[in-house]
């Protein structure tokens, strides 16, 4: 119910709840983030079955096992799968595994690089030995397939320009059918779905995804049919993973402010549905 | 020196960037150019260092079969030619070819053979929650299926159980949407703690 005063309309509060100012959210909702930030709530964070499935592969693997690690997300989404990648790395680090580093993603190797091999190195370990980056892999599928079959056709060096050839790593390593787990670190649908097509079905290689929460509806079904190993839920799963191998760190810490944005988002939507319901009472009122 | 000025940028190209929850602004546009020039820029490189290192090398190597593949990738630009530009459908229809032809051997398999494998669930035998869980699977699967089934006009029972369906996919792009707003939280959360703790916290002498 609107009324003229001195030539301004009063509002309501259901009109006032209905229009409210989205920077008024957005304070709410950087308060609701910044504070578990400067001080944590220690909410507890229960354990995924597919993330509990990736870490029992892992642990059970051979040491001296060959894993490709497809980082396969740019900077764009570094915030939510780069906690996945850096914990899977780090858990094959220390299980003394060997990782290959791949990326269909223009930026993806260079990330990985920059971003969460500077904190895996552990003391000992050799590049060229004991991981090895290829880079940037051109030509989406094809590319992968190639690859798969043979990996010096489309990688004749890798991310430093070295050839593959001269790294001790990839002496026992040609194709594929040498990998013993493929571990998709993805941004978008169409990746793990090209390892899929090309490494779980042509060579049988274990699949395991770190997806963002808004893939998880679309992958779930193939961890379900067992074509997906396991998967991490986002920064979630990369928190349960943290805390199952015992490297606490950033993924962990920010669940209590994803907790706390939630529950700001769910009041809001609350809020605004019950003034939405409220308003349809009142014009039923009105009009009868 | 150089990663204290790499802090300074990323802080003032994160609070530009948020700056358009007030409206737009110039330093907005600052930070959404650089980004798209950046991004754009390393792809180029990247791109490059492709052709150099799988095409140019392996030629200069004698590997003269890679010759009639850069022969076929350059037909790309003619494109800009109004009176060769058809000779640009080639490379791009190969291309396409190869992609459909090595998704294609394994699309039944893991798109639909698989699946359809994974929908044969019990419901005897098993716990009552995973019963009452595959018989609602199997109720979503059937219902969503025939909503898209559009051969005859469904009428009756059979109308009623596509409108299950309708009600399955609402509830599915709701899970969807939950997860949007979880990844975009996600991205807003890292960006607000590299804010406090890399930039506030040690400017305060917190870190």
């Amino acid at each position: 119910m609107t009324e003229t005063k001195t030539g301004t309309e009063k509002q309501d509060i259901l009109t006032k709840i209905e229009n409210l100012d989205v920077r008024i959210i957005y304070f709410f909702v950087i308060i609701a983030v910044a504070y578990p930030i400067i001080s944590p709530l220690g909410l507890p964070i229960p354990t995924s079955e597919p993330t509990m499935d990736i870490y029992d592969f892992i642990e059970n693997l051979p040491e001296g096992s060959v894993v490709l690690v497809g980082s396969e997300v740019g900077a764009g989404a570094w915030s939510e799968i780069g906690p996945s990648l850096n914990i899977l790395m780090q858990h094959l680090f220390d299980n003394n595994l060997k990782p290959i580093i791949i990326s269909s993603v223009v930026d993806g190797a260079m990330m990985a690089e920059m971003y969460t091999i500077p904190k895996m190195i552990a003391p000992g370990k050799v590049y060229g030995t004991d991981w090895v980056n290829l880079g940037y892999l051109a030509g989406a599928e094809p590319g992968i397939a190639a690859f798969a079959t043979q990996i010096t056709s489309v990688k004749p060096v890798d991310y430093f320009d070295t050839p593959v050839e001269d790294l001790e790593m990839m002496k026992n390593v040609k194709s594929a059918a040498d990998f013993d787990l493929a571990i998709i670190c993805t941004w978008g649908d169409y990746e793990y779905l090209q390892y899929l097509r090309q490494y779980a079905i042509r060579f049988d290689v274990p699949i395991v995804v770190g997806a963002k929460s808004d893939m998880i509806p679309g992958l779930h079904p193939f961890y379900e049919s067992k074509q997906v190993l396991g998967y991490l839920n986002g920064l979630r799963g990369a928190g349960e993973y943290e805390i199952l191998t015992g490297h606490l760190g950033y993924a962990a810490a920010s669940l209590d402010a994803s907790s706390t944005y939630h529950l700001v988002v769910f009041a809001l939507i609350v809020i605004g549905n019950l003034a939405m319901v409220a308003r349809m009472f009142t014009k039923n009122k009105e009009g009868t | 020196m150089w990663d204290i000025l790499g802090n300074w940028i990323s802080v003032f190209l994160t609070i530009a960037i948020m700056s358009f929850v007030i409206d737009e602004n110039v330093f907005y546009r600052i930070a959404e150019y650089t980004m798209v020039g950046g991004t754009v820029g390393y792809a180029i490189v990247t791109g490059i260092k492709v052709v150099l290192n799988t095409g140019i090398s392996p030629i200069m190597g004698g590997d003269t079969y890679m010759l009639l593949a850069f022969v076929v990738g350059l037909l790309i630009f003619t494109r800009y030619s109004k009176q060769y530009g058809y000779l640009s459908r080639w490379p791009i229809a190969l291309m396409v070819g190869s992609g459909l032809g090595v998704a294609s051997r394994a699309i039944p398999e893991v798109s639909i053979i698989a699946q359809i494998k994974a929908s044969f669930l019990p419901i005897v035998g098993v716990s009552w929650g995973i019963a009452i869980s595959n018989i609602i699977l199997l109720i979503t699967l059937i219902s969503t299926l025939l909503y898209f089934f559009m051969t005859v006009e469904l009428k009756g029972s059979l109308r009623h159980i596509s409108v299950t369906g309708r009600y399955s996919l609402m509830i599915l792009f709701g899970a969807y949407w939950g997860g949007q707003l979880a990844s975009r939280s996600t991205l807003f959360i890292g960006r607000i703690t590299f804010l406090i703790k890399d930039f506030l916290f040690p400017m305060l002498g917190l870190a």
